[in-house]
């Protein structure tokens, strides 16, 4: 018989979601419980899971579709199955209204409409269920209401409730480790838009720390932090689905592996193809003589291991120095948000929190370094040490990614000069910076070698003209070159 | 230095006490000849008012080194089974345990009651118990189950200089098989500071005594797997080094506790109790434990080994955590 593969709620505000992906192919054969799409909302990536097992017979809702929830994805059946059947199946199953938004059931045309039992307005009874599920779910503790139901006109049927249960949605009750409750706490995340990857469907760390790295969750909303509630920019699923577009095998060749795309991946792509294409970017280059700044460095060192603190590297000799000049150059540390009447507007921010890029083995992430401006070099540097210790580690708290206002990222470990770096939204600008190096230069009229590096300073031409640019630059050369903090 | 076996260990440890402080005597049955070598020579060095050989009376042995103990002598009693500490129940729970509080402090109680737990010699039900639950259950004992021929001699010797009465528990089986290096220097092993044997990042494998060994065979199986398991060994759990358990749960969110004793309200329920007590928060699966079925033990040898927890029942229950 065929079956319907509908989008689930994931979680209460849910009501859409695009599909970003299909897992599986119509002919292909489909277990129950087989992840078989990545949808996207513009909280979450979810996969879908089948909720029956058969033969992929059509999928309704393509890549880059947008589908309602309970409304029909793809269609599940035999191979044997006629066309006519499937579009039997879709047909009947109208899409299924959210059981909140559920319109009390229209009592049949025939007869004893007059006399409907009054339990019918009960809040309960608004949610379609056959008697049996509605006794089966009483007996098991299931909430009909968060039950997705497979039967005719969406009505909840027995096995849908054998399955909440099974699945820990008893009772509303959400089967999650006491570790994952409190990382979804902290994270602000929803356990109900979690699916659980653990025995009997628990949601354990991994499934939290999974969404933690793609960075799809927002910071609980504190008011007494000072940390600048960020817009997140709106772009659009196709632009987010854009980041993956993907090219059709090259005949010839051959692959020596198969790497998966995972969120860490797939957000870094969404991410920086969104940036490229929704903002203005434009790099400058300038040299700035680092003879000083080496001369700091050297300096700092000997006394930072004299008192045990973390040698300071040069990013965080850096993030202290630009943090200080960001403070002259507002424009350099905004974002355009939407305003209160609705409409997009240039918010220059108090807050100079610093994003600094850190390489991860399975890509990159940004933790910040919050008010950097108002901080010691060497609470900067300490830090900065912790941060990226973290970040390789796995265990970075999810709200040391959020807030940044200006992201740092240096090269010069990897002996790069110069570069185009790309930036981090809804920012305005990064800084690129380069390898030290002793390069001839002149000074007092005479080549002499002189240690120099190279800043790269990206900026969303949207908000930062070319002038102010230039200046903030100048402004930040001036002050490694004088490498005093 | 010498890698010597735990029985040897514990022989040095006894006979530098005894050279050391001559308030220290043993009492026990069959200690002069010494079935598992523990007290050998002894007899022949320190003579018979020093190692004491008694009929077979537990409850002798223990009102014997109640009252010495109390007139300033450091006794060591040796019941040569634990099971057999049941018929001097009173005098060690009631009257030892107990004497230091009932006397405002005055009566100090310095005694060791060595003994011998665990199973794998087919010694039969009667005769293979691991109670150490139960006497971690009285305030006013302390509890030692050293794991290594090192620890053994290391904490003897603190067991002997502790002014407390002390349960000191020995292995059958780790008397002739477990073998490390043991100094012949003069040193001890502190109450109260758990071993990491091993550290890993994904689970925490909580033994006690030869169970330590079954954790770490069990580790070098998961290791293979690319689990990595770090590997507590508790080495008193009265007093309890909870700071280093907790700190490991913390770090790896899953628990496998793995004793001889029986399961039921043996003493790993309390440890599960006191790490979901401290690090809630942190668990990733529910605590796991490897003990004893609740059955007295089998003579038959087959099926006493298939009571005693092996090293594949170990890493099945950490695979089932990390499911």
């Amino acid at each position: 018989m065929a079956t319907l593969i509908k989008l689930p709620q994931f979680g209460v505000t849910m009501t859409e979601a695009t599909v970003v992906a299909w897992l599986k192919s119509v002919g292909d054969t489909v277990q129950r419980g087989d992840a078989v799409a990545n949808i996207e909302t513009d909280k979450l990536n979810q996969e879908v899971m089948a909720t029956a097992s058969g033969i992929l017979r059509r999928i309704v809702v393509p890549v880059g579709g947008v589908a309602k929830v309970m409304e029909a994805l793809a269609v599940l059946g035999t191979a044997s199955e006629p066309e006519s059947a499937i579009d039997a199946a879709l047909g009947v199953a109208a899409p299924v209204v959210p059981s909140t938004k559920t319109e009390p059931a229209k009592a049949p045309a025939s007869a004893s409409s007059s006399t409907a039992p009054t339990r019918a307005e009960d809040e309960g009874a608004a949610v379609r269920a056959s008697p049996l599920a509605r006794r089966l779910a009483g007996e098991l503790g299931v909430n009909l209401a968060r039950v997705q139901g497979s039967g005719p006109g969406g009505r909840i049927v027995e096995e849908d409730v054998r399955t909440a249960a099974a699945s820990g949605q008893a009772g509303g009750w959400i089967l999650a480790s006491p570790l994952a409750r409190r990382l979804a706490k902290d994270a602000g995340v929803d356990l109900g838009s979690v699916t659980g990857s653990g025995p009997e469907g628990r949601i354990v760390e991994r499934d939290i720390q999974a969404l933690i790295a793609a960075h799809e969750v927002s910071a609980p909303a504190t008011t007494s932090s000072p940390a600048p509630v960020l817009a997140t920019p709106a772009h659009a699923p196709s632009i987010a689905a854009g980041g993956l577009v993907a090219s059709p095998a090259v005949a010839g060749l051959t692959r020596r592996e198969t790497v998966r795309i995972d969120a860490m991946r797939r957000i870094i792509a969404e991410r920086m193809s969104a940036s490229l294409q929704t903002t203005a970017q434009l790099t400058m280059f300038a040299e700035a003589d680092a003879t000083a700044l080496v001369e700091l460095r050297a300096h700092l060192v000997p006394a930072a291991k004299v008192y045990g603190h973390r040698p300071p590297t040069y990013t965080d000799i850096i993030v202290s120095i630009v943090s200080r000049v960001l403070r002259d150059h507002p424009r350099l540390n905004s974002s355009i948000v939407t305003g209160d009447t609705g409409s997009p507007e240039i918010a220059e921010w108090n807050e100079v929190n610093i994003g600094v890029a850190v390489a991860l083995d399975a890509g990159l992430v940004v933790p910040v370094i919050r008010d950097a401006d108002r901080k010691p070099l060497q609470t900067i540097s300490q830090e900065l040490g912790e941060l990226a210790e973290s970040a390789r580690a796995g265990r970075l708290a999810p709200d040391t990614l959020q807030g940044g206002t200006f992201t740092i990222t240096n090269l010069g470990q990897m002996e790069v000069d110069g570069f185009t770096p790309i930036i981090n939204p809804p920012q305005a600008a990064i800084l690129g910076i380069g390898r030290i190096a002793k390069r001839p230069a002149v000074v007092d009229d005479v080549v002499v070698a002189r240690s120099q590096v190279t800043l790269s300073l990206t900026f969303d031409h949207r908000i930062v003209d070319g002038a102010p640019g230039g200046a903030f630059l100048r402004d930040v050369r001036r002050a490694i070159e004088a490498g005093k903090i | 230095m010498a890698v010597l076996s735990v029985s040897q260990a514990l022989n040095m440890a006894l006979r530098e006490e005894m050279g050391r402080d001559d308030r220290v005597f043993m009492i026990g049955e069959d200690i002069k000849d010494s079935t598992y070598g523990v007290t050998r020579g002894l007899w022949d060095e320190f003579g018979p008012k020093r190692v004491i050989g008694t009929p077979i009376s537990e409850i002798a042995i223990a009102g014997a080194v109640l009252g010495a103990a109390s007139v300033g002598m450091r006794p060591v009693a040796e019941f040569m089974y634990m099971t057999f500490m049941m018929c001097a129940m009173d005098q060690v729970v009631n009257q030892a345990a107990k004497s230091k509080y009932m006397f405002g402090g005055k009566a100090v109680l310095p005694i060791v009651y060595r003994t011998m737990a665990g199973a794998g010699r087919a010694n039969a039900a009667q005769h293979t118990q691991s109670l150490e639950a139960w006497f971690a259950h009285v305030p006013g004992l302390k509890i030692v189950m050293p794991s290594t021929a090192y620890d053994a001699k290391g904490l003897l010797k603190t067991s002997i200089r502790d002014d407390n009465p002390v349960i000191f528990i020995e292995n059958k089986v780790q008397y002739a098989t477990t073998k490390d290096e043991v100094p012949d220097t003069d040193y001890t092993v502190p109450f109260g500071v758990a071993a990491v044997r091993r550290t890993g990042k994904d689970v925490t494998i909580i033994g006690l005594q030869r169970m330590v060994e079954i954790a770490l065979e069990a580790a070098d199986h998961l290791a293979e797997e690319g689990i990595e398991a770090e590997v507590i060994d508790p080495r008193t759990i009265v007093p309890l080094d909870l700071d280093t358990i907790i700190k490991s749960v913390k770090k790896t969110h899953r628990v496998v506790i793995v004793h001889e004793a029986h399961e039921r309200v043996g003493f790993g329920a309390e440890l599960v109790a006191q790490i979901v007590q401290h690090a809630f928060d942190y668990l990733d699966a529910p605590p796991a434990r490897v003990a004893n079925p609740n059955v007295p033990t089998p003579f038959n040898r087959i099926l006493e080994n298939l009571s005693i927890p092996s090293a594949a029942q170990v890493a099945q229950a950490v695979r089932g955590l990390m499911r």
